[in-house]
């Protein structure tokens, strides 16, 4: 927090405020149409519509805003239409109407869903720019805005980057909105709190920070407002910025929050207690606090029966250990302690060896490196050409190098099983850390052997106790006080046996499963049961779908069918 | 959310097993059994009482002062200059119980692991990353612990296992047999190898519940007794009472003659390298801490992160000064009887007879309490 704290401190005067609010609209047409086309010199995606009302067309209307970002159907036929052809058939004598043709314009003639008023000009400038229509009547100092966004997208796909077997298919998309309203679909409930601000000074991006009111802790709400509040930066592009703005410590390799694109996942974190991020314009919603922990964890750990998910755990945990110091254990044995393993298998490496040129740590981190670089070579091509780079890959470095007898096959096999396990940790980015602290690893076992390996492992475990995320310890719950946690570490637990909300993570109504017939069990928003609509402290406000049985939250309960707006 | 700065006594208690169990366990079964013969886990007994005794003795102090560690402490029992001579004793001790601990490592290493790396090598490199954890605070030291603990107790005991086909019981015998003044003489050589518990008297006050500490340091030197016998009792069994004087570490010595049928290690000594550097490193970190915030806390700093790297050189050049590994232990003996002993059981129990004579602590416990009432 200290560098945020530099950065920031000085910046922090003269912050602008986001949403307008300085010049308030005048009563003529003619002088706000001004206004706007001042403001927006030059900006030709902005259509200006002047057309009349009333019978005898004795009212000045006009109509701006952004081709492109506006629902043009619902322009024409609930807007237009409704003010031009519809409002004839209404009593209409002048008199009667030329008083009050703005609130029957609000009230009566506006065939759409979302209509404002607004007293600022520049106010209701920034709602045309984020794909809101003003209306301007003559005569009144008050614009319409007409909530008509709709812009073309992506639509709710599978998301990506965490694919699963078994689980829902709906990914978050690049639109603020339906990523809220894929929460809600999961979560209906009264106390999941969508609460939305501004930031950027520029890209003036929605952000939404969703939580569940009566379980999330206090105090992590009320941090993550403030460091997002102290954010002052012209412009968000990608949630990836809101993350470095509000991170713990900008120097850790380990991410201290989680990124996700699954509806589900995120539901399940705010039943737990978390706090998620949901910037505008990228699928990807912040999950905040985030443990190593979490890192590992899948959504689709819980739809699996709890054996296989607690295999899949372990073998998860090992991957990332197997990809931090497979390579250096190799170098550290061949090169320091070639006793350590049975005579015949050290004979064999070092037969395998022979006429090799390079000590083993050169071996090791060329290999490593060529197979970084057919990694992101991989990524930036295009699908077929990928392929082509794994094929080359795979014959070029797999079979030539060793006939070439430039590298030793064991190496080969090392580096292969090295970059597969790095590949099964669930996180991207958490595996990318473990890609990196490799090579740190690898370069103190070629100095020090099995010592330097230790010694390596020793700092990152002291670097990641001391981490924390949003007053969270990282480790948590291997650290501190939490034995009930351990239930869902490196096994998990049966959901059965998952009576609790984490005790790091939640603040409040810990109880998440009741048993069978006791006061409470189905109580909830979930709209199968019918619940009784009980909030208070007891109960848990969770959705419950099971049939009268005690249920557990794991946001992958959603009724079927395509998701909106796709 | 966490509790800030504070540890819990299942910290504190990792904090004190990874701490105390360091170099001594090494030279253990030696020095036992050459102060009294096939007796040895019975002296280990009664030092670990004595252990337990003291660092009840220091929980009082504690509690009497609440909130204050020795450093504090010691300046009110006694006057302002003699408490601070205190202090820097016990930083004196601290940083050359580093020193010790480092050199005495690197020997080790070197002899087992790294034969031809040089011990500066060794000695640097371990300071300079054991001065990472020194430079954290409190609370990732007790983390730190709660880690590390099961990581070297479990294997250290299920790799006891392959000796037991290979024990002698009529080793232990004849039994009580030494004369009581040879018990007693023996007895100040034992209870240096329960030196670090003293530490407590800087770890209490950010303790959570600072009461539980006598109960978390009774239960810790208790497993570390435990261990101890365990570790004392199956080097005689496998070697006897002669022999096990006659290796410098007895302890190591053990464990390289253990095979573990079909394993694919060759011998599992390789492994109890790998855990002997996780001991090490956690004694020599906490010490170092220790001498750390001693050191900050004699100069009233706010932060005492940045005396770590300092202190790295000093205990580095302190660590050479002895020329072969003879000589490193006679001085560690002169160490342990002429600083171990003083600073870890007398002074304790001294100050806590003169706080009681002159009737300290009450008033000052119940003062704490009223402003911890206020404050609440």
């Amino acid at each position: 927090m200290g560098f945020l704290d530099i950065l920031t401190a000085k910046k922090q005067k003269g912050k602008p405020e986001l949403g307008g609010g300085k010049d308030k609209a005048s009563s003529s047409l003619d002088k706000n149409l001004r206004y706007l086309k001042d403001k927006l010199e030059d900006c030709d995606d902005v259509i200006y519509r002047e057309f009349s009302v009333g019978s005898r067309q004795q009212f000045r209307f006009a109509l701006v805003f952004i081709d492109g970002l506006i629902d043009r159907n619902m322009i024409n036929d609930d807007v237009l239409k409704s003010l031009m052809l519809e409002i004839r058939y209404a009593n209409m004598k002048p008199g009667i109407l030329s008083g009050d043709v703005f609130s029957l314009a609000l009230r009566s003639a506006l065939t759409t869903g979302e209509v404002k008023e607004e007293e600022y000009i520049d106010k209701s400038m920034i709602s045309l720019l984020s794909g809101d229509s003003l209306i301007l009547i003559d005569g009144y100092k008050k614009v319409l805005v007409i909530g008509s966004k709709g812009w073309p997208n992506r639509g709710v796909q599978e998301p990506q980057t965490e694919a699963v077997i078994r689980g829902s298919r709906d990914g978050f998309t690049e639109t603020m909105r339906f990523n809220t309203a894929l929460l809600r679909r999961r979560l209906r409930d009264p106390n999941l709190k969508i609460k939305q601000i501004k930031v950027g000074v520029r890209s003036k991006t929605d952000i939404a920070i969703a939580y569940m009111d009566n379980i999330v802790d206090k105090n992590v709400l009320k941090e993550v407002e403030k460091r997002l509040e102290r954010i002052n930066i012209d412009a968000v592009l990608e949630s990836g910025y809101i993350e470095q703005f509000i991170e713990d410590s900008w120097y850790s390799p380990f991410p201290q929050i989680q990124n996700t694109e699954r509806p589900d996942r995120v539901a399940a974190s705010l039943l737990e207690g978390r706090v998620a991020i949901i910037t505008d314009n990228t699928p990807f919603v912040l999950l905040v606090p985030a443990t190593l922990n979490i890192m590992f964890q899948s959504s689709e750990d819980y739809y699996e029966r709890w054996f296989i998910a607690s295999f899949i755990r372990i073998l998860r945990y090992t991957s990332a250990f197997i990809s931090l110091i497979l390579p250096a254990v190799y170098i550290a044995i061949t090169s320091y302690h070639p006793g350590l393993i049975p005579t015949d298998l050290a004979l064999y490496i070092a037969g395998t060896r022979t006429g090799v040129p390079f000590p083993a740590f050169i071996e090791a981190v060329v290999m490593e490196l060529t197979l970084e670089l057919l990694r992101e070579a991989g990524i930036r091509l295009p699908g077929p050409i990928g392929q082509t780079i794994g094929i080359v890959g795979g014959l070029v470095i797999g079979q030539s190098a060793v006939q070439a007898g430039l590298v030793s096959p064991i190496m080969v096999i090392v580096v292969a099983i090295t970059a597969i396990a790095s590949f099964a940790v669930s996180s991207y980015s958490v595996g990318i850390s473990f890609r990196i602290l490799r090579f740190f690893i690898i370069i103190l076992a070629a100095v020090l052997g099995l010592y330097g390996l230790m010694l390596g492992l020793l700092i990152i475990l002291v670097h990641l106790c001391s981490l924390k995320s949003f007053g969270v310890s990282y480790l948590s719950p291997l650290v501190g006080n939490t034995h009930y946690e351990m239930g869902d570490t490196f096994v998990r637990v049966p959901l059965t046996a998952m009576h609790r909300r984490p005790k790091t993570l939640a603040g409040a109504n810990m109880i998440r499963i009741r048993s069978n017939g006791e006061k409470g069990a189905s109580v909830g928003s979930g709209g199968q049961t019918g619940g009784k609509s009980e909030q208070d402290a007891e109960t848990d406000g969770q959705g419950g779908s099971g049939a009268g049985k005690g249920n557990i939250e794991s946001g992958g309960r959603q009724e079927g069918g395509p998701g909106i707006g796709g | 959310m966490d509790d800030g700065e504070k540890i819990t006594s299942n910290q504190l208690m990792a904090i004190m097993i990874s701490t105390i169990i360091g170099i001594g366990i090494l030279t253990l079964p030696r020095t036992v059994t050459e102060a009294v013969g096939p007796d040895g886990w019975l002296l280990v007994l009664v030092g670990g009482v004595v252990a337990i005794i003291t660092s009840v003795v220091i929980s009082k102090l504690g509690l009497m002062f609440p909130g204050k560690t020795m450093v504090e402490y010691s300046r009110d029992i006694t006057t302002k200059t003699l408490g601070i001579i205190i202090s820097l004793g016990f930083l004196t001790y601290y940083i050359l119980f580093c020193a010790f601990e480092a050199r005495i490592f690197a020997e080790v290493t070197k002899q087992f692991l790294l034969d031809r790396t040089p011990t500066e090598a060794i000695v640097i490199t371990i300071l300079f990353s054991s001065s990472y954890l020194a430079r954290q605070d409190i609370a990732t030291v007790g983390k730190m612990g709660q880690m590390m603990v099961p990581m070297f107790i479990i294997p250290a005991f299920l790799f006891l296992l392959p000796v037991i086909p290979e024990l002698d019981p009529t080793n232990l015998l004849p039994f009580m047999r030494t004369s009581p003044l040879k018990f007693l003489t023996g007895l100040s050589t034992v209870v240096t190898s329960y030196l670090g518990f003293e530490l407590l008297f800087l770890f209490q006050p950010f303790m959570a519940r600072s009461r539980d500490s006598a109960k978390a340091m009774t239960v810790a030197l208790t497993v570390i007794m435990l261990i101890y016998m365990l570790v004392v009792i199956s080097a005689v069994f496998v070697f006897g009472v002669v022999e096990v004087q006659r290796l410098i570490w007895p302890t190591f010595s053990m464990y390289r003659v253990i095979e573990i049928p079909g394993a694919f290690i060759e011998s599992i000594h390789g492994v109890m390298m790998v855990i002997w550097v996780v001991v090490v490193y956690m004694t020599l970190a906490v010490l170092f801490f220790s001498a750390v915030t001693i050191l900050g806390r004699i100069l009233s700093l706010k932060k005492h992160s940045f005396i770590a790297l300092p202190l790295v050189f000093l205990i580095y050049f302190l660590a050479l000064i002895p020329d072969n590994i003879p000589q490193v232990y006679d001085y560690l003996d002169m160490f342990s009887l002429y600083l171990g002993v003083p600073f870890g059981f007398v002074l304790p129990v001294a100050l806590l007879i003169i706080a009681k004579v002159r009737g300290m602590g009450k008033e000052e416990g119940e003062r704490h309490e009223k402003q911890t009432k206020k404050g609440s």
